[in-house]
């Protein structure tokens, strides 16, 4: 036995007694008296963390925020992060420890896959699940009852950029992630399509992360597509205008909110110019929001859409606690939920549109806007 | 002596299961506290010993395939897709029940398995690899895209597991059936390795020629191989999707396979120990590792990419300074124990 894998197996054996220490002395920080417990699963490390490490952030800085202000009616906020890197199973094994082991009534969650997975853990545990993924399944009580989301679903921003498609009399083009994230709205988008007559004239698959788009714009082109829709990153998008530019293609593409950011600006460069985007939130440093100014002194390095709308998901979960309270209701995910159906026209910070929940129906809004890049900036062009 | 011997060594052909009185009643123990221990034990825990344990299952049929026959692969994890979605399949859509559509998972993975195998028969080494390649890629392509099977290309939901009407609500008791299918894995894994199969297996690993020259069916073991390798990786799969209540596409990607196969690296190849203590090692070190960090620190978003790099650089010092496994430490451990311990016993057994 050499003295380096002696030693490494002292230190192993160390590694291990300390975690175990640590696991069963029970030396979690000391709470405040009517502390209340929230869990945030996230995706820091994993596959779209571009994304997922400003929406986590949004949502720490928000509650921390909070906590700065005294907390929700002066009861202190303990937020349980737990980064899974958008991995199924661990995502599993955080929500149960979160729910179970330590009774959080509110989770913030992330990406599709991730979240569809935990949907009837939620409901048997009655834990409200807030995931940044907008997927139609999240928005239908039946099968989520304890899902609620801050922005417009993934299929009805898609019918959306549709009419907005059918206003120009365009002609569609689809271009696809083949996950469940971007296959989601593909349905939603025909069935749109056919009502309100844009004929789709091409579908082509594209990885999260390609490094070539040439076969897909050399298709757009051919058929004639006025306009592709993006259910993908924003990596795919800049991939696919520079590749259009290329081909010669005059296409706008219209990303949706994770493919039209501003992350998609910076790599694209002129390339983005004049392309579309279902953006979900006010730009950084619109001041007309109400909360803008103090997100902006929380002086965030990357401010973009997924910080912002990050800041408006824990600000709508503060309110929904801070509602519970005024009734003198015991936090629950139970109590929660009923408290979201009595929101009216809430709009957390000004920062995304208003949002209403029913019991029937748990979208936050039934249409979306779309905006442009100009002058390598994001700019409201249309309202549906 | 004769007598002796046979009261001690009551298996077939005169070798015992396990060697050691310490490793009978090590074994005997282990699988008694994680019984009563796990009934005590908050749901976080337990879902960590259902994945080890599932974990060591297919780890089993990996090191059957990889470690004792050479036939490294790199899709097990989409094997074990196989065996989650066609569960699935057979309890949800076609009314099975539980018990019976676990096995029948086995059994079609099994089969999958051999018709993948068949390229192996001509193949071998970063050959074989590239093929196993293939495979990982078409099964995960054929997950995501087979919505008659999957229903959507994230997976689908399974519920709570059920048998004979009893519902195992509490994951404890979900526990209780997957130690029970690892326990009788373990069983059959060890008996293989004790069989004339076990030891073609090995031989055609270790000197192919020689074994063909003595007679030994290259292509056959191969194919049983596969065939055996796989049907674990269903079975573990299938139990894996009941764990999770519900079967993730993402959960058998290219990532887990590789981590399949570095739990068996990690663990020691060709050997049950190595299939338990690498998965162990798997799970628990990042979990541990993220435990460590959030009391340390208190923040996540350093913490994250820290135990990322710090799992890795596990990995790397294992594969330096201990090539052969956790399995080979733990044997000397062992081997410390019983000559100290069971000191009388080891004698008396090797007389």
């Amino acid at each position: 036995m050499t003295i380096f894998s002696s030693l490494l197996r002292i230190c192993v054996i160390i590694v291990f007694l300390f975690s175990f220490l640590l696991m069963w002395n029970g030396c979690a920080p000391a709470e405040e008296e009517g502390t209340i417990r929230i869990g945030q699963i996230t995706n820091r490390t994993g596959e779209t963390s571009d994304v997922g490490i400003p929406l986590a952030d949004g949502v720490r800085d928000a509650w921390r925020w909070i906590n700065e202000q005294g907390g929700v009616r002066e009861r202190p906020v303990r937020i349980l992060e737990r980064e899974t890197g958008y991995n199924v199973p661990r995502t599993i094994a955080a929500f149960r420890e979160l729910s179970g082991d330590y009774g959080v009534p509110l989770i913030h969650g992330f990406g599709t896959p991730d979240s569809e997975a935990v949907m009837d853990l939620a409901t048997r545990a009655q834990v409200i699940y807030m995931p940044t993924s907008y997927d139609e399944r999240f928005v239908n009580p039946e099968m989520a009852p304890y899902f609620f989301i801050t922005n417009t679903d993934y299929s009805t921003a898609a019918r959306s950029a549709v009419r907005y498609v059918a206003e120009q009399n365009g002609r569609l083009g689809l271009a696809r992630n083949p996950g469940g994230f971007g296959m989601a709205p593909i349905g939603a988008i025909k069935d749109e399509a056919e009502k309100v007559g844009v004929p789709i004239v091409s579908e082509q698959d594209m990885s999260y992360t390609p490094t070539s788009a040439v076969q897909q714009s050399l298709a757009f082109r051919n058929a004639d597509a006025t306009h592709v829709w993006m259910g993908n990153t924003h990596t795919a998008m800049a991939v696919l205008a520079r590749d259009l530019r290329r081909q010669e293609s005059d296409a706008v593409i219209i990303g949706n909110i994770y493919a039209g950011d501003e992350n998609f600006i910076r790599t694209a460069g002129n390339d983005a110019e004049g392309h579309l985007s279902l953006y979900g939130s006010v730009e950084y440093g619109d001041e007309s929001a109400a909360m803008m100014e103090v997100i902006m002194q929380a002086g965030y390095r990357d401010p973009n859409t997924h910080y912002i709308r990050g800041w408006a998901q824990a600000l709508l979960a503060a309110e929904v606690i801070g509602m519970a309270i005024d009734r003198e209701l015991e936090i629950t995910g139970e109590n929660l939920r009923n408290m979201f159906y009595e929101l009216e026209d809430f709009s957390p910070g000004g920062l995304v549109p208003p949002v209403n929940y029913t019991p029937e129906d748990h979208r936050p809004g039934q249409n979306s806007s779309i905006y442009q890049v100009r002058d390598g900036r994001w700019v409201k062009i249309w309202e549906d | 002596m004769k007598q002796s011997a046979e009261k001690h060594h009551p298996m077939p052909n005169g070798l015992p299961l396990l060697e050691t009185q310490f490793e009978r009643y090590g074994a005997a123990a282990i699988i008694l506290v994680l019984v009563v221990g796990s009934q005590f034990l908050s749901g976080y825990y337990v879902s960590l010993l259902t994945t080890i344990t599932i974990f060591s299952l297919a780890a089993m049929g990996l090191n059957l395939l990889s470690g004792n026959a050479g036939l490294i692969s790199i899709a097990h994890a989409a094997f074990m897709g196989v065996g989650a979605f066609t569960a699935a399949w057979f309890v949800i859509d076609m009314g099975l029940p539980l018990l019976l559509a676990l096995l029948l998972a086995g059994f079609v993975t099994a089969v999958v398995g051999l018709l993948f195998g068949l390229p192996s028969l001509r193949l071998s080494g970063v050959y074989l690899i590239l093929a196993t390649f293939a495979a990982q890629v078409i099964l995960y392509w054929f997950f995501e895209q087979a919505l008659w099977l999957t229903k959507s290309p994230d997976g689908r939901p399974v519920g709570i597991a059920s048998i004979a009407g009893f519902h195992f609500d509490d994951s404890a008791h979900y526990f209780l059936l997957v130690l029970a299918f690892t326990v009788a894995g373990g069983v059959v894994y060890l008996n293989l390795l004790r069989s004339g199969l076990g030891r073609s297996m090995e031989a055609i690993r270790d000197r192919p020629v020689v074994a063909q020259l003595m007679g030994m069916n290259l292509q056959k073991t191969k194919l049983v191989a596969f065939a055996t390798g796989h049907f674990y990786a269903g079975l573990a799969g299938a139990l894996y999707g009941w764990h999770l209540q519900f079967v993730a596409t993402e959960a058998f990607n290219l990532m887990r396979s590789i981590e399949m196969l570095v739990l068996i690296i990690i663990g020691g190849l060709g050997s049950l120990a190595g299939a338990v203590l690498g998965a162990i090692f798997i799970v628990l070190v990042p979990e541990f590792l993220d435990m460590a960090g959030n009391r340390l620190l208190d923040d996540v978003s350093v913490i994250a990419p820290l135990r990322l790099g710090i799992f890795g650089l596990l990995v790397v010092l294992f594969l330096l300074y201990e090539p052969r496994g956790l399995a080979r430490s733990w044997r000397k451990t062992v081997h410390l124990f019983n000559n100290q311990i069971f000191k009388n016993q080891t004698k008396q057994n090797r007389s």
